[in-house]
C-alpha cells in the first residue's frame, strides 16, 4: 500500500533537499530570493498590497507569544547585519511595516494560552449578562425571529418524517442551530447579497478570506462551527482554536460568539454589517454552536458520538428555549402564542406540502436547458432519440413527468 | 402528531400514485447483478458489495503492515459501512480520519502536498522510475443510485482515464470487487477504484473469504454470442445481462464482456469477440460525449473496420448533468440498450 514508498520517498526527498542546500555556494540564497517559486525553504513573502492596517496584529501576535520562548538565542549571533547588537530598539521597515528585531530566539507558540472568548448576551437560562453589550431588539422583531426560529425546527422535524418515508429524498435539518440561521439573517437587509454554503474548512474558504482582506472587501465571512464534519470531529479537523482565529492570520477582524445565544448572533452580525459596509473590510465571525442533529438523512450520528452528549445539547443548550425565555420575560410572549404558533406553523407546513405534492414535476424538455444558454444540437439530437425511446417503450417511463 | 398527519397525507398520495410508474427497478437490477455474478459459481458466503469490500481492507491491512486506510469518515466505518471494523483492529495509526480536505488527502497519500493527476499519477514519468505511486489506491463511490441528484451520482472515470500513468478500475459485483481491490492495491501503479453505489447493497453473491486477486487489464468474457458484442463496466452489466436476457428471447445471441479495468484497456478480448460478432455497442452510465465508449468506438473502429458489419452502437448516459426527477430518462436503460441491439444487428 502506501507505506513502502511513502517513507523512502519522503526521507529521500528530504535527504536531497538538504544536500542540496548543504552543498549550495554562497551564491546560491540570493539566486533563490531572486526567483521566487524557488525551494520551499526559501520562497520570500511578496508585500501585501493596499496599507498596512493590519500590521498592529501581528505585532501584537508576537508580543504574545514571547512568554513562550522555546530556546534561548545564541550568545555568538552571527554578524550577518541583519541582527540588532545588543540595542531592543533596532528595526527594519519591511513591506507591511516596522519590524522589531530581537536577541532572543522566540518561535511563536501553537496556540495562545486562553482560548479567544466567546461573546454571548444571554446566560443558559435566558437572562442578559450584567454588563452585555448588544444591539436593541424591537418587540416586532423580537417575536419575529422567535417565530422563524419556531418555524424552522417544526419544519425540520415535518421533513426530516418527510423523508423518512420517502417522499422527499434527502433532507439536512438545524437542530440546536436555529439561532444562528435567523438572528444573523435578521441582522442583514434585504439588499445584502448571502452565499449560503455547506462546507467544510477546504482550502477554497483560506483563498476567499486572503482575498477579501487583500481587496478589503465589504463581507461578513460566518463560519458556524458545529463540531462535526459529519464523523469528522473538529480536533481530526484543525488543531487551531476554531475558526476564529484565521481572521488574524489574513489581516483581518474576527469575533467569536455564542451559537446558541439569538441575540448575541444577531449583535455580532449587526455590528460586523457596520464595520464592514463603512470601514470597507472583511469581518470573520464563528459561532459555537453543535450539530444536535445527524448530518443528514444518510447518517446515523449515534454510531460515533455519545448520546449524552447530544442529549445534552439538544435540552440543556437549546438555542429556541433560551431565547423563548427572554422574551417572554419582556412580557412579549406567552404559553398560549406559543402553542397557536407551532400549531399554525404545522398547518400551514402540511398544507404546503400538499400543494407542492400535487404540483406537476418539470416537463421532459426542461431535463435538455439550461445545461448551456442555448441548447446545442448534441443535446437536441438526444432529445430527439429520447421521445422516440418514450413512444416506443412508455411503460418504462414515470406517468407524472409531463412528455 | 406531525409526524402522524404527514403519514395520513403519504397514504393519500401514495394510493393515487399505484396506478402511476415507479421509478427505476432495482430490485430487478439487483437480480440481474446476481445472475451475472452467480455464473461463475464458487463457494464463500452470500454477501454485498460493501461487505465484499470491507473484507477485501481487512486482508489488505492484515497482509502488508505497511498498508493503510484513511479518508473522510472511515474511521467509525464509512458512509457506505466500507471500511467497518478496520480502525478496531489495526487501530488509529493505520486506519484514521483525515480532516475534510480531499486535495489534502490525496497530497498526504502521494506523500506531497499534492494531488492524484499531477502527482501520484506523474510521479514515476517525472522521476525517470526512481520514485513511484504504485501501492496507492483511491476509491470512489461512484455512478446512478436512485436519488443521488446533480453531485451523488457522477460517473467520472472518462477523466481518469485521460491521465497517463493512472488505471481506472470498476468492479460489476461484490466477487469482483474483492479480488480487483487487492489486486489494485497491490499493484506497482496508482489506481483509481470506483465502486458502482447502487451495487453497494443490491448486490449479493457468494464471496470467498479467502485472500484473492483478479488480474487488472483483463476484460472478462461473461456471457458467450454471436451475433453482437456488448461492453460495459460497474453496475451497467446488470442493464446489459437484462438486455441480453430479452434479446435472446427475439433470437439474437449477445456476447456480453465486462472491461472490468478501463485504463490500459484489454483490446485484445473485445477485438477477438467483435471480429467474430462484426457489432459492437458500448453502455456506460456517464454522458456519451468525450465517454470512455468513445474511445473504444474509435480504437475498435481503427482494428475492426474490415470485419465491422454495423456502426458502433453506444448506449449512454446523456450530455446533460446527472439529474434528478429525470433520473430515469438520463439513464442507459435495458430498452434503450435492446433497441440499439436490434438496430445494429439489422443494419
Amino acid at each position: 500500500m502506501a507505506a513502502p514508498w511513502l517513507a523512502r520517498a519522503s526521507s529521500q526527498l528530504a535527504r536531497r533537499a538538504a544536500r542540496r542546500l548543504l552543498s549550495s555556494p554562497a551564491a546560491a540564497p540570493s539566486q533563490h530570493r531572486l526567483c521566487p517559486p524557488g525551494p520551499w525553504l526559501l520562497s520570500s513573502v511578496p508585500p501585501p498590497a493596499g496599507d498596512r492596517r493590519g500590521f498592529c496584529s501581528v505585532r501584537r501576535f508576537t508580543g504574545e507569544s514571547s512568554a513562550a520562548a522555546v530556546a534561548v538565542a545564541d550568545e555568538e549571533a552571527p554578524e550577518n547585519g541583519l541582527v540588532a547588537g545588543g540595542g531592543d530598539q533596532q528595526a527594519i521597515d519591511f513591506p507591511g511595516g516596522k519590524v522589531s528585531f530581537v536577541a532572543e530566539m522566540n518561535f511563536l507558540p501553537e496556540s495562545q494560552r486562553e482560548r479567544i472568548n466567546c461573546y454571548r448576551v444571554l446566560d443558559d437560562d435566558g437572562r442578559t449578562i450584567s454588563g452585555s453589550i448588544f444591539q436593541e431588539v424591537s418587540k416586532e422583531l423580537a417575536i419575529k425571529m422567535y417565530s422563524e426560529m419556531v418555524t424552522l425546527q417544526v419544519m425540520d422535524t415535518i421533513f426530516f418524517e418527510a423523508q423518512r418515508q420517502g417522499r422527499i429524498s434527502f433532507y439536512l435539518t438545524s437542530h440546536g442551530e436555529e439561532a444562528i440561521n435567523i438572528a444573523s439573517a435578521a441582522a442583514l437587509t434585504i439588499d445584502d447579497i448571502v452565499l449560503p454554503q455547506m462546507k467544510n474548512v477546504q482550502g477554497d474558504f483560506h483563498a476567499a478570506l486572503n482575498f477579501a482582506a487583500v481587496m478589503e472587501a465589504p463581507v461578513i465571512f460566518f463560519c458556524r462551527n458545529n463540531g462535526w464534519a459529519i464523523s469528522t470531529p473538529t480536533n481530526e479537523q484543525f488543531r487551531s482554536d476554531g475558526a476564529v482565529i484565521r481572521g488574524q492570520a489574513y489581516g483581518m477582524r474576527s469575533i467569536r460568539v455564542d451559537g446558541n445565544d439569538a441575540l448575541a448572533v444577531y449583535s455580532a452580525v449587526h455590528t460586523a454589517r457596520e464595520m464592514a459596509i463603512k470601514e470597507g473590510r472583511p469581518i470573520l465571525v464563528e459561532a459555537l454552536t453543535y450539530r444536535v442533529s445527524h448530518h443528514s438523512t444518510s447518517d446515523d450520528s449515534t454510531k460515533y458520538r455519545p448520546v449524552d452528549e447530544i442529549e445534552h445539547w439538544r435540552t440543556v443548550r437549546d438555542p429556541v428555549s433560551r431565547y423563548r425565555k427572554w422574551v417572554q420575560g419582556n412580557g412579549w410572549w406567552c404559553d398560549a402564542d406559543e402553542s397557536e404558533l407551532r400549531n399554525n406553523v404545522r398547518q400551514e407546513l402540511l398544507k404546503a406540502i400538499q400543494v407542492a405534492e400535487r404540483m406537476p414535476k418539470p416537463p421532459l424538455s426542461e431535463l435538455f436547458t439550461d445545461v448551456y444558454d442555448e441548447v446545442p444540437s448534441n443535446l437536441r439530437e438526444q432529445e430527439r432519440l429520447l421521445r422516440d425511446t418514450i413512444k416506443k417503450h412508455p411503460a418504462d417511463y414515470p406517468a407524472d413527468v409531463h412528455i | 402528531m406531525a409526524a402522524k398527519a404527514l403519514r395520513e397525507l403519504g397514504r393519500i398520495r401514495r394510493a393515487a400514485a399505484a396506478a402511476g410508474i415507479g421509478r427505476r427497478d432495482f430490485s430487478g437490477d439487483a437480480a440481474a447483478a446476481a445472475a451475472v455474478a452467480d455464473r461463475k459459481g464458487g463457494g464463500g458466503k452470500e454477501v454485498n458489495l460493501f461487505t465484499a469490500i470491507n473484507q477485501a481492507l481487512h486482508i489488505a491491512l492484515d497482509t502488508d503492515p505497511r498498508s493503510y486506510v484513511f479518508g473522510e469518515d472511515v474511521g467509525f466505518g464509512g458512509v457506505f459501512r466500507c471500511t467497518t471494523g478496520l480502525a478496531d483492529r489495526f487501530g488509529r495509526n493505520r486506519v484514521f480520519n483525515t480532516p475534510l480536505c480531499e486535495q489534502g488527502i490525496a497530497g498526504f497519500a502521494v506523500g506531497l502536498a499534492a494531488m492524484i493527476v499531477n502527482e501520484a499519477a506523474k510521479f514515476r514519468y517525472r522521476s525517470g522510475n526512481e520514485f513511484n505511486c504504485g501501492g496507492l489506491t483511491i476509491r470512489s463511490p461512484y455512478g446512478a443510485v436512485g436519488h443521488g441528484g446533480h453531485y451523488h451520482s457522477q460517473s467520472p472515470e472518462a477523466f481518469f482515464c485521460h491521465v497517463p500513468g493512472l488505471k481506472v478500475v470498476i468492479p460489476r459485483s461484490p466477487r469482483e470487487a474483492k479480488g480487483l481491490l487487492l489486486a489494485s492495491i497491490r499493484d506497482p501503479n496508482p489506481v483509481v477504484f470506483f465502486e458502482p453505489k447502487w451495487l453497494y447493497r443490491l448486490a449479493v453473491e457468494k464471496v470467498p473469504e479467502e485472500d484473492y486477486m483478479l488480474p487488472l487489464s483483463q476484460a472478462e468474457v461473461i456471457r458467450n454470442g454471436s451475433d453482437i458484442t456488448l461492453i460495459g463496466w460497474g453496475a451497467q452489466l446488470a442493464v446489459l445481462e437484462q438486455a441480453c436476457e430479452d434479446a435472446a428471447k427475439d433470437g439474437i445471441s449477445c456476447e456480453l464482456i465486462d472491461l472490468r479495468t478501463l485504463i490500459p484497456w484489454d483490446r485484445e478480448t473485445v477485438e477477438a469477440s467483435v471480429s467474430k460478432t462484426g457489432k459492437l455497442l458500448v453502455s456506460h452510465e456517464a454522458p456519451i460525449t468525450g465517454g470512455f465508449g468513445a474511445e473504444i468506438a474509435a480504437s475498435i473502429t481503427e482494428r475492426c473496420f474490415q470485419r465491422l458489419e454495423a456502426p458502433v452502437a453506444r448506449v449512454c448516459g446523456l450530455d446533460t448533468p446527472f439529474p434528478l426527477v429525470y433520473e430515469t430518462f438520463y439513464l442507459p436503460t435495458k430498452n434503450k440498450v435492446l433497441d440499439a441491439i436490434k438496430a445494429t444487428v439489422n443494419y
